[in-house]
């Protein structure tokens, strides 16, 4: 540890932005919202009675697998305090979503492919109305034969789930000559292994609301990971044009991946483009847990081989995932999967394949780690196998074959930086070794076994397998205020806080003296998803460009100022002083107003 | 309708209310304090917790007839117009927040438990939020905050005893 930073504000304990809202009680999630208050100037809606927002409902799929033959809605609308009665034939736009592939309809067009498919959307005063109008919806459905595990779904005779069948993906990496490598090897472990659904368990149950304002933009506040995301998706569903529809992250109670797909932002969007009055919906805990994403599912085959020394030298995996009735993140979560699957161990001969398989289980989405948690339990149960059948040390074959600078992986990428894996067995090991002497002799209940374990694991932060792009935008007012646009949706991690830090070293102000508008689609530009441990990284950078090139205009000013080079300059105490003599300095307000006045720009865009 | 008197983070309430709503309906939908999350329903994750009497309470599973004649604290009434509760101060400082969702819930729990027992050790603490699940923090926050917090109710019960005294 370095006692002395030569940072200003980056690695710095702060406060985090937003928390004293959060601690106040005062922080508005969806449900909080007082859309009456909200921008009540916006409001194009004369009459105040039309102001109270009316509730969303949507009426879900009871088959696992079925055709919609007629859905009758015209009992439901006819039941007083009912605004809208809405199905697949009322979305204008294209009835498709999927970050990835788009496969899942907003309202099932045609057919249902799980018990959580929407299928008609109800919009009423209260609560009890919508959840009586649901129940005066007819469908009338014609059976398929429900698919319901992985292997009906890839048995010969399969009922075909998509168009395109029951397999939404296969990704595979091979390297060497796996099966001749096998053939040399000393000791084989060839085991299969078995994950189950996991759901995301957020606290705040999935909620949006909106309003249309006095141009007709749709104004949707939404629990998001990725308010760009939902932006595209909305105006794609709708059929509008980008200013059309405006996304504002609301305070968001947890994700954990759940959140990058859309949970109420469509449904939002569709009401408020029909009926023009405000509306929210705020999923049940049930309805959270029986309409959203969950961890892919997986069935893992996996044979690994060393020489006598307990040296890796070959594997090869073939896995499926369950992706349920839809894409979403599958195609991502099979090629980590792939990817991850090695562990981060260095292995000469490698065959990976996995594949993303439809079924009609509730979706599998994103959800922390995308398929390399799972890989994780597979390689690591190997990994103790193995030592096992060797007699080795399971703490010792993981230093041996570790990643380490310079370790070339699965899909044949020479690992340069931040390889940290053996510095963290070192770490390990004392405690591992203190515990490995102690655990025989520790007297225990006899009902409690004891063990001692470890596992490694590794993981690529950031898009899976595809560009991986960000952007921000940094203004000075004449006043030399700053502020920062992001469209980085801050979901508790912390991420306004750290983009501050980052523009606020470079600035030389402090973090909490710059101004943010985070995540609203009318402000901001794209920043991509919060997830995968991205955003520090990856929009940190697009904020340190935009606020490179702000600086840099502010120090052009500041030369001719000072008459001194740029490079003799630093930025202290919202201006610009000449190093080493505090004396000879401009403020920021006087360096904004010279920019201006020569027709300079205030406002960068960053990009990475 | 049912006929109920009770004060709510000290100012006194009056109201006709329908005999089947919850605590928590009364307080978010009629009341309008919206500090108080429903993360649940049903008492399993403590996000509605408040203080009734000094106890901390699911507000989901209780009745709001029975707040009748008791004594409400809920998140909004924790801090005063010039400073904030210890707890709030201790979560604020020690990043015992995160998404924010489940914070309302765990300062209630962590307040009641200061009220009652002032230097509580790790397991009381534990059991005192056993309630209140957390999905981001991982908990250790959460516990360095109600520990600090416990030290200055301590110091600060202190400072008012001495100037008491004076």
């Amino acid at each position: 540890m370095k006692s002395q930073s030569k940072y200003r504000s980056i690695g710095k304990n702060i406060r985090p932005r937003g928390v004293l809202g959060k601690i106040k009680g005062e922080a508005k999630f969806c449900a909080d919202l007082n859309l009456q208050d909200l921008d009540l100037q916006d409001l194009s809606l004369k009459d105040k009675s039309l102001k109270d927002p009316l509730t969303l409902r949507v009426l879900r799929s009871s088959r696992h697998h079925a055709e919609i033959e007629n859905i009758d809605i015209e009992k439901a609308k006819a039941i007083p305090g009912v605004a809208g009665v809405f199905t697949a034939k009322d979305i204008p736009g294209k009835n498709l979503m999927g970050i990835i592939n788009k496969d899942q309809p907003l309202l099932a067009d045609g057919k249902v492919r799980s018990k959580a498919d929407p299928v008609a959307l109800v919009a009423a005063l209260t609560e009890e109305i919508a959840i009586k109008a649901l129940a005066a919806i007819e469908v009338f459905y014609n059976d398929l034969i429900p698919v319901l595990d992985m292997e009906e779904a890839l048995a010969p005779d399969a009922p075909q789930i998509h168009e395109k069948g029951n397999v939404l993906f296969v990704r595979r990496i091979k390297k060497g000559d796996t099966e001749g490598a096998f053939k040399d090897c000393h000791t084989i472990v060839e085991k299969e292994y078995k994950t189950q659904v996991i759901e995301h368990n957020f606290i705040e149950p999935d909620a949006g609301a909106g309003y249309v304002d006095e141009d007709g933009t749709l104004v949707i506040y939404a629990s998001t990971q990725n308010p760009h995301y939902d932006h595209k998706e909305v105006t794609g569903l709708l059929g509008l044009e980008d200013e059309q529809v405006r996304i504002i992250q609301a305070a968001t109670g947890g994700g954990f991946g759940s959140k990058l797909d859309l949970n109420v932002q469509g449904f939002i969007g569709l009401a408020l483009y029909h009926l023009k009055r405000p509306v929210r919906y705020v999923y049940t805990r049930e309805e959270s847990y029986l309409a959203t994403a969950k961890r892919h599912p997986f069935s893992i085959y996996m044979k690994t081989g060393s020489d006598k020394n307990g040296k890796l030298k070959a594997i090869r995996m073939s896995t499926f995932c369950n992706t349920g009735a839809y894409g979403s993140y599958g195609i991502a979560v099979a090629t980590r999967s792939a990817v991850h699957g090695t562990g981060p161990y260095e292995i000469e001969h490698v065959d990976m394949e996995c594949t993303c398989v439809y079924t009609n289980q509730i979706f599998s989405g994103a959800m922390r780690g995308f398929g390399a948690p799972q890989m994780a339990f597979a390689h690591e149960s190997q990994m103790d196998l193995l030592a096992e059948k060797l007699g080795m040390d399971p703490l010792e074959i993981r230093i041996i074959n570790g990643f380490k600078k310079g370790s070339i992986t699965g899909t044949g990428q020479k690992l340069m930086d931040s390889v940290g894996f053996q510095e963290c067995l070192q770490k390990v090991k004392p405690y591992y070794d203190q515990a490995s002497k102690e655990w025989v002799t520790k007297k225990i209940s006899p009902f409690i076994k004891r063990g001692i374990g470890l596992g490694g694991m590794w993981y690529g932060i950031g898009n899976t397998g595809v560009q991986n792009p960000s952007t921000a935008r940094i203004e000075m007012d004449q006043n030399g205020g700053i502020t920062l646009f992001t469209g980085c949706a801050d979901i508790g991690q912390g991420s306004t806080t750290i983009l501050t830090q980052i523009a606020g070293e470079i600035l030389g102000v402090l973090p909490e003296e710059i101004h943010v508008v985070v995540g609203d689609t009318k402000f901001t530009t794209n920043a991509g998803a919060t997830s995968a441990s991205r955003q520090t990284y990856i929009s940190g950078n697009a904020v340190k460009d935009a606020t490179d090139k702000l600086a840099s205009v502010l120090l052009t000013e500041g030369s001719n100022r000072l008459k001194v080079s740029k490079s003799l300059l630093e930025f202290k105490d919202h201006g610009i002083h000449v190093s080493g003599n505090e004396e000879k300095s401009v403020d920021f307000s006087w360096l904004a107003r010279q920019i201006h006045q020569k027709g300079g720009s205030l406002s960068w865009q960053g990009y990475f | 309708m049912v006929h109920i008197e009770f004060t709510i983070n000290g100012k006194e309430k009056a109201l006709d209310i329908p005999a089947d709503i919850t605590a928590l309906e009364l307080i978010r939908s009629l009341l309008g304090l919206k500090g108080t999350k429903e993360g649940c329903g049903i008492g399993e994750c403590g996000a509605c917790t408040i203080n009734v009497d000094g106890m901390a309470i699911n507000s989901c599973l209780m009745l709001a007839a029975q707040l009748d004649g008791t004594s409400v604290l809920t998140v909004e009434g924790l801090a005063t117009e010039n400073s904030l509760a210890p707890v709030q101060e201790k979560f604020m400082e020690n990043h015992g927040v995160q998404c924010g969702f489940c914070t309302s819930g765990i300062l209630m729990s962590s307040h009641a438990l200061l009220a009652e027992n002032p230097d509580p050790n790790d397991e009381e603490i534990s059991k005192a939020i056993a309630g209140n699940l957390c999905r981001c923090t991982g908990y250790q926050q959460i516990f360095t905050s109600v520990r600090e917090a416990a030290v200055l109710t301590g110091q600060l019960t202190q400072q008012k005893g001495e100037k008491g005294n004076e």
